[in-house]
């Protein structure tokens, strides 16, 4: 193998890639150096100096194991006398500032700076001189607070803001021993991205104020989990205190989705699990209050009430419908429950698009759901396109993989949108549409691709922009399912579906939808849709004038949030609404029963991100209360049927997913492992 | 022969019915305990007033009975409780699950807290024995006092 190169590392022989960095070929081979500026996400820098291995033949002293490529024959000690000598004067220069108040730094014991120091650093300092002191802390932002102090000038939060999330905020600010982190002119530092920051830094400098003395790291466990904010998927992990407070949500490395950043929405916004307000007991209506009663006594109220509506007025008088959010377990127990326990076909999810497609846009919406990339197939694009889509607004840490795709494997962006949208200024070509002209673009593209070699020299811009963007794959195609400020969605869907096919007749193609909620691509595998699936809603069904649903369960579902007078009296005007909740919503303020629900920290179960990978939730913490999972509420309700569903477990459901959804099919719920399982594209095509 | 053991025994007894006893009347009177003595806890402030506590967790995680809770805030210019941008915000202590081994103490970066020479640490429930921060922290001294102090030593 030409690849290869031969080291020698501390008397260790190792064959490793050329072109590897010393640091990353030691690591490999359980060999330890320390480090700060490095960071595997970010690349080497150099800056810190802490990992000096002694090379032999160097004449010019220690080098840096983090910058320096492996060469053949190279020998290195990383523990000899000298090298030792080196790391230890460089841990006693970065102690010499630091104000080693490890006691009250949030950082105190999962801090690298005290981990390197115990395992290579001097006993003691020789330093007796005072201190140099700053203001402290220093508000960064409204989500960052800064401690120069405790600073060792490592570059990772100024690199990360340069070259990953782009927005060049937070920079090293004058020179030598007086060099300090900020931002230009004390602006403040305001980015979507900001929390990330506060995971890189090696020592406790940059602090989330939200988080600020909250904890301490000895306290926390954390558990495996799934970000529930957008259809990225992005992986977590949750730490959790005395085993039932949620502290804070942590990135767990995960190359394939979101490559170890997230999005402040997703780091910041988790106080919904510990809120005092959240729903503890199952509630029934008494005139305008709520009692507590016992699930038994709810159930039997629901069911006694079902039955007498639906022998009344048949099962098409009972409509369902249930949150994006929810797992896969709890839409696919929902969906049985309605179909098969009361036998009504009215079942939708929410939020999602309402497309109104003819069946042969509901064919074409099909073939383009079927059709998905890899996430990390962005890396490999040649020209990533966005149609009408901005993954910032939907799923903000996609942003993050198509700047990675641009900056570091030269991918062309093409961006058409009527707006200026986040991605623009990284644009190779960004083209414009009049609002509500996403189709007729989209055709323009498709028939200057038809034209083929020849027509496609014409002047006009859309033969411009296949000639020089289109003409070679692989091409991702990023759309937005819900067609924002389209009005014909379904000619949108069609438009698109023939532009995707007439590329694919050239070049590889790849396409990603941007989708409303973390299971909502889950919710259109499992069919939780209208029998007439997407071209009407049970939605407009169920609040429309001339409407004969007489009883909702609503799951999840907030549908009077910001609602209408029209829907708030439809919603009352019903005989029964049954309400799955984890707040007092709006909607539940008029349901006649309130059934408390388990947040998705607090059980079992799976979501399908937008590129469709199945990725595992675990029970962080316990539910407040007798809050349970929505699968178990609906399962315990179906024991008041004659139809009892039969499930005990995840796992159980999960099993049955695989029996009905045959893309599921070869997925065991074991097999998701901590990185999830992806459905590949044949598969879902063997299924359809 | 059993008569002279017999008498034997009662001289011990006769002699100690004159010495006086080893009880006291507990809680009239107290007995001087060491100085050193591993009682209850106390938290302490600077002479300034200032809380010396600065809600580190260390002796919570030192703690070998789990016996300590604390929730921890930060300082504000209007609110200013201890030295350091950090203070205990709750400080509780369960005297029932607490061993008296002195690690907290120890385990202390401020000396803020130590175990004094008190000991009657009793209730009729076990609600009132979690001691929080306001039965634990000593009352500030006020400056009269500090300067009598200084006078007599």
């Amino acid at each position: 193998m030409d690849d290869l190169v031969n080291i020698t590392v501390d008397g260790l022989k190792m064959q490793v890639p050329k072109g590897t960095l010393l640091w990353e070929a030691c690591q490999a081979h359980g060999i330890d150096i320390p480090i700060f500026c490095y960071h595997t996400k970010l690349g080497p820098v150099g800056a810190c100096r802490t990992c000096l291995v002694e090379v032999e033949g160097m004449t010019k002293g220690p080098i840096t194991a983090c910058s320096t490529p492996v060469t053949d024959g190279m020998v290195v000690r990383t523990r000899s006398p000298i090298a030792q000598k080196a790391q230890r004067g460089i841990l006693e220069f970065l102690l010499l500032n630091h104000p080693l108040d490890c006691p009250i730094c949030d950082r105190g014991g999962e801090c690298p700076l005290q981990d390197q120091t115990f395992a290579y650093g001097p006993g003691s300092s020789r330093y007796v001189e005072p201190k140099r002191h700053h203001v402290k802390p220093i508000v960064l932002g409204p989500t960052i607070a800064l401690d120069r102090e405790r600073c060792v000038l490592c570059w990772r939060c100024v690199r990360f803001t340069a070259e990953i999330a782009e927005d060049k905020s937070i920079v090293l600010l004058d020179r030598g021993d007086h060099t300090v982190v900020g931002t230009f002119q004390d602006e403040p530092y305001v980015s979507n991205f900001s929390g990330n920051v506060v995971e890189l830094c090696p020592v406790g400098a940059l602090t989330a104020r939200k988080q600020r003395f909250n904890f301490r790291p000895w306290e926390l466990q954390n558990r495996p989990s799934i970000c529930p904010h957008c259809a990225f998927g992005c992986n977590i992990n949750i730490s959790v205190r005395k085993n039932d407070e949620v502290i804070r949500f942590l990135s767990r490395d995960n190359p394939e989705v979101d490559d170890s950043w997230l999005c402040d929405r997703g780091r910041f916004d988790f106080e919904f699990i510990n809120s005092p307000q959240r729903l503890t007991a199952p509630l029934v209506r008494d005139g305008d209050a709520f009692l507590e009663v016992s699930w038994t006594e709810a159930f039997e109220l629901i069911s006694n009430r079902l039955r007498s509506i639906l022998d009344e007025s048949g099962a098409h008088a009972l409509a369902g419908i249930a949150a994006a959010r929810m797992t896969n377990e709890g839409l696919h127990v929902f969906k049985r429950f309605m179909r098969d326990v009361v036998g009504t076909g009215l079942v939708d999810h929410t939020p999602r698009p309402n497309l109104r497609l003819t069946p042969g846009q509901q064919q074409a919406f099909a073939r383009l759901g079927r059709n998905l990339m890899p996430i990390a197939g962005l890396d490999d694009a040649r020209t990533i396109l966005l149609l009408g889509a901005d993954p910032s607004e939907r799923e903000p840490v996609m942003e993050l993989r198509i700047r990675q795709a641009v900056n570091r494997h030269g991918a062309q962006l093409v961006i058409a949108n009527p707006e200026e949208i986040t991605l623009s200024p990284k644009a190779s070509h960004a083209a414009s549409y009049e609002t509500g002209g996403l189709a007729a673009f989209i055709r323009s593209l498709t028939s200057a691709l038809r034209r083929g070699p020849q027509g496609s020299n014409n002047d006009d811009s859309a033969s411009a922009l296949v000639r020089t963007y289109l003409a070679e794959g692989p091409i991702a195609v990023i759309y937005d399912a819900s067609f924002p400020g389209t009005l014909d969605k379904g000619d949108a869907v069609l438009a698109l579906d023939d532009f995707v096919e007439a590329l694919r007749a050239r070049a590889a193609v790849g396409t990603l939808p941007l989708l409303d909620a973390a299971n909502s691509m889950g919710a259109r595998d499992l069919d939780i849709l209208p029998p007439d699936g997407w071209s009407s809603s049970v939605i407009d069904a169920l609040l429309g004038p001339d409407s004969q649903v007489r009883a909702a369960i609503l799951a999840g579902a907030d549908l009077a949030a910001g609602a209408g007078e029209e829907t708030l009296r439809r919603l009352n005007q019903l005989d029964l609404l049954v309400v799955q909740e984890l707040f007092m919503t709006e909607t539940a303020r008029l349901a006649d029963v309130v059934l408390p629900a388990a947040s998705f920290a607090e059980q079992i179960g799976t979501f399908t991100n937008s590129e469709r990978r199945v990725q595992r939730l675990h029970e962080a913490v316990p539910a407040p209360g007798v809050a349970r999972a929505d699968w178990e509420i609906l399962v315990d309700l179906s024991q008041h049927f004659d139809n009892a569903l039969p499930y005990a477990g995840a796992r159980q459901i999960w099993d049955d997913i695989r029996r009905t959804v045959p893309a599921y099919a070869p997925v065991a719920f074991d097999s998701i492992g901590p990185r999830g399982v992806r459905i590949e594209e044949t598969q879902v095509l063997e299924s359809a | 022969m059993a008569l002279l053991e017999f008498a034997q025994g009662l001289g011990v007894t006769l002699r100690n019915m004159f010495r006086p006893p080893t009880t006291i009347k507990y809680p009239e009177q107290r007995r001087v305990l060491p100085e050193r003595e591993r009682g209850r806890h106390v938290l302490h402030r600077y002479e300034n007033g200032l809380e010396r506590c600065i809600g580190c967790y260390l002796c919570a995680g030192a703690c070998p009975a789990d016996c300590i809770y604390i929730e921890a805030a930060e300082n504000t210019p209007e609110n200013r409780v201890s030295a350091g941008e950090r203070y205990a915000r709750v400080y509780e202590i369960d005297m029932l699950r607490c061993i008296f081994c002195g690690f907290c103490e120890e385990a202390c970066p401020t000396g803020a807290i130590t175990l004094e020479p008190i000991l009657d640490i009793s209730d009729y429930s076990r609600g009132p024995m979690i001691y929080t921060k306001d039965m634990l922290l000593e009352p500030p001294r006020n400056l009269d006092d500090l300067a009598a102090e200084a006078s007599h030593r």
